[in-house]
């Protein structure tokens, strides 16, 4: 029997011991198990987004190359999409202010005209 | 690579512990002793490295555990210098010692009761695992981790500190020694 043939015979064997510990024994590495998994080392924000996109990569077969490109990508469409929310919300403001003016049937030139400021005073004189 | 989830990596630990154990065992010659060891290196593995890709665990755990291992030993060879010491100066044994108990120690260093009418399947294991016990450090280590955890060289190599060529003339040897033994004792594989 070569070297290979005889560590795998000696190692099967010691699997079928391993396999009969005692109850106690093995209640202990259960209970060892769980507290090592509570101190879990966290994943940090970007090691999340490396592991979707790795996720990702993996998924669909692609090269780290691809990998990256997609990661940039993502990073990209998340930026615009901020800049288009901001976007949005400034004109619905300027819409609002606009439904207001019409519900008050002044036209907007009326701000910008001086003697409208002097008619307003004169009239909450009298 | 992607990262280890926390599933991913209970699952390695659920499949490394006994093995673990038995190493620990084999090397501390003490359960208790070989509880602690695993417990420590599962938690320095969670703790320090949980975060990394799953293939990597194998060589990291076995890094870990074998510097527990040795930390142990170390603290046993301090604790047992001073015992002796204390011993020797006050040249007392200890009355509650039972001879029958440290014969049985002696034969049976992992510990264990054998009934007798055991299964022959079990005296050979138990053959096995004392050859495996009397193993060099370094041989036993190299044997476990290629035969047992069945990492490649260059794994072991890594976990080991060593070189890929060291791992493979301590593989073989120890292969040699083992299959000497324990053709010696009539156990055939």
């Amino acid at each position: 029997m070569n070297e290979v043939v005889v560590g795998r015979r000696i190692a099967m064997r010691l699997s079928a011991s391993a396999r009969e510990l005692d109850p106690v024994v093995v209640e202990h590495l259960r209970a060892a198990r769980a507290r090592a998994l509570e101190r879990q080392r966290p994943q940090g924000w970007l090691a999340v987004l490396a592991t979707g996109v790795g996720a990702l990569g993996a998924g669909f077969a692609l090269t780290p190359a691809t990998r990256s490109a997609v990661m940039a990508g993502l990073i990209l469409a998340v930026f615009f999409a901020g800049n288009q929310w901001v976007s949005d919300s400034r004109q619905s403001e300027i819409l609002q202010v606009d439904a207001a003016l019409l519900m008050d049937d002044l036209p907007i030139d009326a701000y910008l005209d001086p003697d409208f400021k002097t008619w307003l005073l004169q009239g909450s004189r009298s | 690579m992607p990262l280890a989830s926390r599933a991913e990596l209970s699952s390695f630990l659920e499949d490394v512990e006994k093995r673990a154990f038995k190493q620990a065992v084999y090397a501390l010659r003490n359960e208790e002793a070989a509880l602690d060891a695993v417990q420590d290196a599962m938690l320095k593995l969670s703790a320090s490295y949980g975060d990394r890709p799953c293939d990597e665990f194998p060589m990291l755990f076995q890094r870990i555990l074998r510097n527990v291992i040795y930390d142990a030993m170390r603290r046993r060879k301090v604790r047992n210098t001073w015992v002796s010491l204390f011993s020797a100066l006050t040249g007392a044994d200890d009355p509650d010692a039972d001879p029958l108990e440290m014969l049985g120690a002696g034969t049976d260093p992992d510990g264990r009761d054998t009934p007798h009418g055991r299964l022959e399947q079990a005296r050979t294991l138990q053959v096995i695992e004392r050859e495996i016990a009397r193993l060099p450090a370094r041989q036993r280590e190299a044997f476990l981790m290629r035969y047992w955890e069945e990492m490649d060289i260059a794994e072991t190599a890594a976990a080991m500190g060593c070189s890929e060529g060291s791992v493979k003339t301590h593989c073989s040897r120890a292969t040699q020694t083992l299959a000497a033994a324990l053709k010696a004792r009539g156990v055939e594989l």
